[in-house]
């Protein structure tokens, strides 16, 4: 006998059924406080309800969590719906809303040339971006610096986006960006270490997509000197 | 290491690898200079790669310096 009828005691009925092969004994044990079984398909269990017909959320052995993922490798892991292939791809993650807005924030992963590695960027709706995580290190928004150094002639003392610096001549350098910028209307802030009141002062030129040339000018007789310069560009994302 | 080439007023300039980029960078030190050369010399520039010992303060001897012969020469356009 592969299955149990029960019949509803006015009408209808319902059928337990083995499954055809691959079961070897196994027990089902009923809970002993009262309640209701219910398929997946219809209303759900203590407030989850699910219409999935195929594996939505995995549990490993490992009690890590998989959401569209059935081999989950950290305590949660979601797997999104993929735009483009490998870290050039863009995948939808997870998402918040508040219950009285359509209106939503999602984090999703981001790869490609210009993003580095694969990152994680932060959208309002699907495509308003706030900010991105790339994953060569930088965080590109309106609000966040695009590059920044602190160098004097030859040496660079520390960087962010800044691939090398050219020492034209002196007090004129190049600072060549690791990524690009996506236009040349950023603006670039640059000030100057001074010990001994030259009345020194940097200015930019040449504000390209790939460098900007920043020069250091003594006030006093507008020759160009080497002093060691600071400067942090803010730009489009 | 360092490159140096001649700049655009025909003096000596001196090209810097930032260290945190060369960190994201696999390969020997030359080879890791060698892709910087490539991303960030104007295409067809002539350099030598020199060693981070080499003294470049006498500004008075770069300014006088002209590139010869012999240097390496970017000719790829692959990073830009």
């Amino acid at each position: 006998m592969s299955t149990i009828k029960l019949n509803g005691t006015s009408s209808g009925s319902s059928i337990i059924k083995a499954p055809d092969s691959g079961s070897t004994n196994q027990t089902f044990t009923l809970p002993a406080s009262s309640g209701t079984l219910v398929t997946t398909t219809d209303a759900g269990v203590a407030g989850i309800t699910s219409a999935a017909d195929a594996t939505a959320i995995t549990i490993s052995s490992a009690e890590k969590v998989g959401i569209g993922e059935t081999s989950p490798t950290t305590h949660l892991l979601c797997l999104g719906e993929d735009s483009g292939s490998g870290d050039s791809g863009a995948s939808s993650g997870i998402s918040f809303r508040a219950s009285n807005t359509e209106n939503y924030i999602s984090m999703s992963t981001v790869g490609g040339a210009n993003n580095g590695a694969r990152g994680l960027v932060i959208n309002r709706e699907s495509s308003n971006e706030l900010i991105k995580f790339c994953g060569d290190g930088r965080g590109v928004s309106q609000f966040t610096a695009r590059a920044w150094a602190n160098y004097n002639d030859t040496t660079i003392y520390d960087s962010h986006n800044i691939s090398s610096m050219t020492d034209v001549e002196t007090g004129m350098s190049y600072a060549n960006f690791t990524s690009a910028m996506p236009n040349a209307s950023y603006v670039v802030q640059a000030t100057a270490y001074s010990s001994n009141c030259d009345k020194h002062g940097p200015y930019i030129a040449d504000a390209e997509t790939g460098r900007v040339k920043i020069l250091s000018l003594l006030k006093t007789n507008c020759d160009y000197a080497d002093r060691t310069t600071h400067f942090v560009i803010f730009g489009d994302a | 290491m360092k490159i140096i080439f001649e700049g655009e007023k025909g003096i000596a300039s001196v090209l810097v690898p930032a260290s945190k980029f060369l960190a994201t960078l696999t390969g020997t030190d030359e080879e890791k200079t060698i892709y910087v050369a490539n991303k960030d010399l104007p295409t067809g520039t002539k350099y030598e790669i020199i060693a981070d010992s080499v003294d470049l303060s006498d500004r008075a001897f770069r300014n006088a310096w002209t590139y010869t012969a012999g240097a390496s020469e970017r000719t790829s356009e692959e990073n830009e």
